[in-house]
């Protein structure tokens, strides 16, 4: 790579503005309180479950729109990434101004082709009219990004990852530590495992260890 | 009822109870001394690990230090910039309660890297002042007390010797790894690691569901100071464990002998604890920085540091890495981190390009806001494809000895400041050369077992944005008082009744996780420790 593109790129790459290493119980008890909106206005959350779903399709499989992604967010917001929320509630409210300005509808009313259009651009940081002050659009899309992985692939209690979707496409069975032991006969998959939703606490895996 | 009756001095302060300081603890009340504990974490209880979750604990969260200040940068001539880089542990038992478990001896080489290798521009390569031979005795207790599972053979080394424990199960993955690597004509043993395989010593047998590397055990089949040490160091009831508490400060008296920790408790109250011997175990980080805070008009550098090496010297290995892809279903988010391992191509030899060397050893993705966080930046239909793959993608870890190299340091930031008031870490880190290479060359070997494997794709992974929890060096051991922050004992040449007994005595990293040198030394300390003081030689 020539030495001018690498500086550029360096440059552009986004930067998450939310703790990446942070537990979020508090989080947790906001999803608990319920599914009610408690951060994001109903456009803005409009927008959010749009760019989520861009982020994590739905295909054959379930994706960040089944997962509850935005409900995620919207908690996390008023738990421990509420600093945030005056960000997303500007970057917000920039991609839908300059959906409607270019294209004559917010983010969510746009076809796929072209929100995928605009959040290439906020990715590279080359999104026209981005009047946010607060971040760069690519420092945003790394955010949202990131808070929709963290909504697919949490454990539900934190109000994403709706019937274990995220999990359920991964083919990882959850935490298995309350349904006991797992068997050598297991570990090389000659018996299944039955995921952890599935199978009540205490109820084991038939064997232990020996 | 009246509160128990605190003591005035006791016969030690132990501060920090991870790998180093459950060793100390544990084998100090055993010889009747009265020790206090001081921990600046929580003491997290097994009912925390049965219910922790990746999200409460994602890399490195709750127990592991979600307060963590630091700051970091490449060298002296920029500004350190705050981030939380360490991917170390604060709570009752360190760090040593949520590692991968890995446990190894350092080859005899690698207690004389200068010897060996010679002097290498921009590195501070020492030899240690113990050897292989010294440290084996250390290493066969060390092995014991943690229940070290294992093959009959660990390397070239010891043949014929059986660990404490048989080898785990293998999974479903572990065939691919063997058959690529014997392909290859390595030859693969069982990884050394630190969990039961069976009931061992009181403590259960793993139950092979996973959620293993970066979590507490719930059933103490992963050894750790609060599985093995503690347990037994308070039954004795000569241990006042003190957890949040948080060392700020060694006051010494007249003499330049350390007199009492100063530390605050959770609730920010100051409190004073005097103690007639300290022993620092606060990981190689917080070790220095303590010492570093420990101020006087004798120790204007901070504490027992006439040599001006506290904090310097800091290593945390480098971690080549590679992904890949194959037919075969991993099973990898099962059973502990374990599976096989080859050093054939560990000797140090600078035919390659570089010095020193790394251990190879078969791994997995095991959890999936892990797994998701090796995605780089993908996203759409790409980052769907990539966790769909979650089953299928295998993983190699190298651990690669980086050299100790003076500019990289920890000491105080200048500028920031934690919740307590108290001057922040900063680190200024940079690799050497020496360090990328070989690197660059493990990765390329790996990517030659994964094709070797049948891979359908092979990749170079960051596992952990470029940080580790394995930091070494900034208090290191030797026989030269100017050379030298600590003694062959890991005891203060300046502070005699200061002793350091965690990876900051490492003169030199090797290519091995440091955890088991870690607990052997420590055993080693304690046993010269204990005959000191019978000898009325520790006043």
């Amino acid at each position: 790579m020539q030495q001018p593109d690498r500086r550029n790129f360096v440059k552009t790459v986004g930067v998450c503005l939310v703790a990446m290493q942070l537990p979020r119980p508090l989080t947790a008890l906001a999803a608990a309180r319920g599914a009610q909106p408690v951060s994001l206005a109903p456009a803005e959350w409009r927008c959010v479950e749009a760019i989520c779903a861009e982020i994590i399709p739905t295909d054959g499989d379930p994706g960040a729109a089944e997962a509850g992604c935005a409900n995620f967010i919207d908690k996390a917001l008023a738990a421990e990434d509420a600093h945030a929320l005056p960000l997303y509630r500007e970057a917000l409210a920039a991609i839908d101004a300059l959906c409607v300005d270019t294209h004559g509808r917010v983010f969510a009313d746009l076809d796929g082709a072209r929100r995928q259009g605009v959040l290439k651009a906020m990715e590279q940081g080359s999104l026209a009219h981005w009047n946010a002050r607060m971040a760069r659009a690519q420092d945003f899309f790394a955010t949202i990004r990131f808070h929709t992985l963290l909504g697919f692939l949490a454990d539900p209690k934190y109000g994403g990852n709706r019937d274990h979707v995220g999990w359920k496409l991964m083919g990882f069975p959850g935490p298995l530590h309350m349904v006991g032991g797992v068997t050598p006969e297991q570990m090389m998959g000659l018996q299944p495992v039955a995921p952890a939703w599935e199978t009540p606490a205490g109820d084991g895996h038939g064997g232990g260890h020996r | 009822m009246a509160p128990p009756r605190r003591r005035e001095v006791f016969d030690v302060c132990v501060i920090g109870t991870g790998a180093g300081g459950g060793v100390m603890i544990d084998e100090l009340t055993r010889a009747g001394m009265s020790v206090v504990a001081l921990e600046r974490g929580p003491r997290l209880a097994h009912a925390d690990f049965m219910a922790h979750d990746e999200l409460t604990n994602i890399i490195r969260g709750t127990g592991f230090a979600p307060k963590l200040k630091e700051t970091l940068r490449r060298s002296e001539t920029e500004t350190a910039q705050p981030r939380h880089f360490s991917m170390i542990g604060q709570c009752v038992g360190g760090s040593n309660v949520h590692w991968g478990a890995m446990s190894w001896r350092l080859r005899p080489d690698e207690f004389k890297a200068l010897s060996q290798d010679g002097p290498v521009e921009g590195a501070s390569l020492a030899d240690w002042p113990v050897d292989a031979a010294e440290m084996a005795p250390w290493y066969d207790k060390a092995e014991a007390t943690y229940g070290v599972a294992g093959g009959a053979v660990h390397n070239a080394l010891r043949p014929g010797r059986r660990y404490p424990n048989p080898p785990h199960p293998p999974r479903s993955g572990s065939q691919v790894f063997d058959r690529a690597v014997r392909k290859l004509g390595y030859t693969p043993f069982p990884t050394p690691i630190a969990v039961n395989s069976r009931p061992y010593r009181n403590r259960a047998g793993c139950t092979n569901s996973g959620m293993c590397v970066m979590f507490g055990c719930p059933v103490d089949a992963k050894a750790s100071p609060i599985a093995v040490g503690l347990p037994r160091a308070l039954a004795t009831g000569r241990l006042d464990l003190r957890p949040q508490a948080l060392v700020h400060e060694l006051a010494i008296d007249e003499t330049g002998r350390i007199r009492a920790a100063r530390y605050l408790d959770a609730a920010g109250a100051q409190h004073e604890v005097r103690a007639r011997q300290f022993v620092l175990a606060g990981g190689s980080l917080g070790s220095a920085h303590l010492l570093l805070m420990s101020r006087s008009g004798r120790f204007r550098d901070g504490l027992a540091n006439g040599s001006g090496l506290v904090g310097r010297n800091l290593m945390y290995h480098v971690l080549p890495a590679v992904y890949y892809r194959h037919e075969t279903v991993t099973r990898g988010w099962l059973g502990p981190v374990s599976g096989q391992a080859i050093d054939d191509l560990h000797a140090s030899d600078p035919a390659r390009g570089f010095v020193r060397g790394a251990v190879i050893t078969e791994s997995y993705p095991a959890t999936p806001i892990v797994y998701a966080s090796s995605a780089g930046g993908l996203w759409g239909a790409a980052l769907k494809d990539y966790l769909r793959q979650f089953n299928h993608v295998h993983a190699l870890i190298g651990i690669g000895e980086d050299l100790p190299v003076h500019g990289n340091r920890v000491d105080l930031d200048p500028t920031h400041k934690d919740e307590s008031g108290l001057p922040v870490w900063r680190i200024t880190h940079a690799h050497h050369a020496n360090d990328l290479k070989l690197k660059a060359y493990y990765e390329g070997k790996m990517r030659e077992i994964a094709t070797a494997a049948g891979a359908e794709r092979s990749w170079v992974v960051d596992m952990t944005q470029g940080s580790t929890g394995h930091f070494m060096g900034t208090c290191r051991m030797g026989t030269d008082p100017e050379k030298s922050v600590l003694d062959r004992w890991c005891r203060s040449h300046e502070v005699n009744n200061l002793w350091v007994v965690d990876g900051g005595c490492f003169p030199t990293s090797g290519g091995y996780n440091p955890t088991l040198t870690i607990v052997a030394n420590a055993y080693r300390v304690a046993n010269r420790f204990v005959r000191e003081a019978r000898r009325l030689n520790l006043r």
